[in-house]
């Protein structure tokens, strides 16, 4: 961007209705400004150190500069979006099973995989090794992917456990039930913890 | 009062030495300040204003010199300078007094052409877009 350079700084010409010239004049501000305000110039709107940060080259203007945020922008959402996210979260089980209670686990993206665990009401980390009955479902690893919008069987450990699973239309929701509140990751007091890749 | 109101422009002869350089120098170095904070540029000059005489005469100081005429180029060329503004000098070397009072008048000249430019400014809210004043 480049500032008018004047010679004679402030001088206008004088004209008729013809355009004929009549004279020269200078005119200067005398309106005594309480507040000067900020210049309408290159320093303020595109001085050479922001143009050379967006990576403008020649004599950018203004346009240039939001344009090339506006790619910038773009190009960064669009790396964003392909990398990885992850976020955890957890949840009290209530106690109800079966398919008119299933638990629902919504996310801000579309997940991948989905690790689920549970903690007793003594605070121990309940797995299928040291849990006891090994007929509960109570930690594992769920592939989205394989997931679709009707409940299907997803089962660990062995087959007498089963669990149905399905995801939203928006796959950013997975429902589960099962035919006890233990095997729906849903006992009364426990608390589930999940994570979620995508 | 300035620097650029110390520059010499009507030598007749005589020598160049470190105290025309660190003059010079100190006169890069208000305008770069200037031109950068006020102006929106973003020059990066190599300055020196410590030049001494045991400077000339060290070995590097051609380069030095060449810097130092670069300089000239330099802020000369970030403004559309005015018709029969002087040329900066092809070289540093065998500098004659109307080639040293030719960089000195350069720099008054920029000096002159970013307060004409300051004085022709207008400020948000005095005018709207595509208005002709």
């Amino acid at each position: 961007m480049l500032d008018r350079v004047p010679t004679k700084p402030n001088r206008y010409a004088v004209y008729d209705d013809a355009h004929n010239f009549i004279r020269y004049e200078y005119h200067e501000r005398a309106d005594e400004p309480t507040q000067v305000g900020d210049a309408l110039n290159k320093a303020n709107l595109l001085p050479d150190t922001v143009a050379t940060a967006l990576g403008l080259t020649g004599n950018p203007q203004v346009k240039d500069a939001l344009e090339k945020i506006k790619t910038l922008v773009d190009g960064n959402t669009t790396l964003a979006n392909s990398k990885a996210q992850i976020v955890t979260g957890s949840y009290t089980g209530t106690g109800t099973y079966g398919v008119s209670s299933p638990v629902n686990l919504v996310f801000p993206f579309v997940p991948k995989v989905v690790f689920m665990s549970s903690i007793d009401t003594n605070g121990g980390i309940i797995s299928p090794a040291t849990g006891g009955n090994t007929s509960e479902l109570s930690s594992f690893v769920m592939d989205c992917g394989s997931l679709n919008n009707n409940y299907s069987t997803f089962s660990q450990i062995n087959n007498n456990v089963q669990m149905f699973v399905k995801k939203s239309s928006d796959k950013k929701t997975i429902s589960f039930y099962s035919d006890t509140a233990r095997k729906q990751c849903n006992e009364s007091s426990y608390r589930y913890c999940y994570t979620a890749i995508g | 009062m300035s620097v650029i109101d110390s520059l010499i422009t009507n030598r007749t002869g005589g020598f160049y030495n470190h105290t025309d350089l660190n003059r010079v120098e100190q006169a890069f170095e208000y305008l770069q300040n200037k031109m950068n904070s006020e102006y929106g540029f973003a020059l990066n000059l190599t300055i020196k204003t410590n030049w001494t005489m045991a400077d000339l005469a060290q070995i590097g100081a051609r380069s030095a010199m060449e810097t130092y005429r670069q300089n000239v180029a330099t802020i000369r060329n970030a403004l559309t300078m005015q018709t029969g503004t002087s040329e900066t000098p092809s070289t540093m070397r065998f500098l004659t007094a109307k080639e040293a009072n030719d960089i000195e008048k350069i720099l008054q000249a920029v000096e002159v052409l970013l307060n004409n430019i300051s004085a022709a400014w207008f400020y948000s809210g005095e005018i709207y877009s595509g208005e002709v004043f």
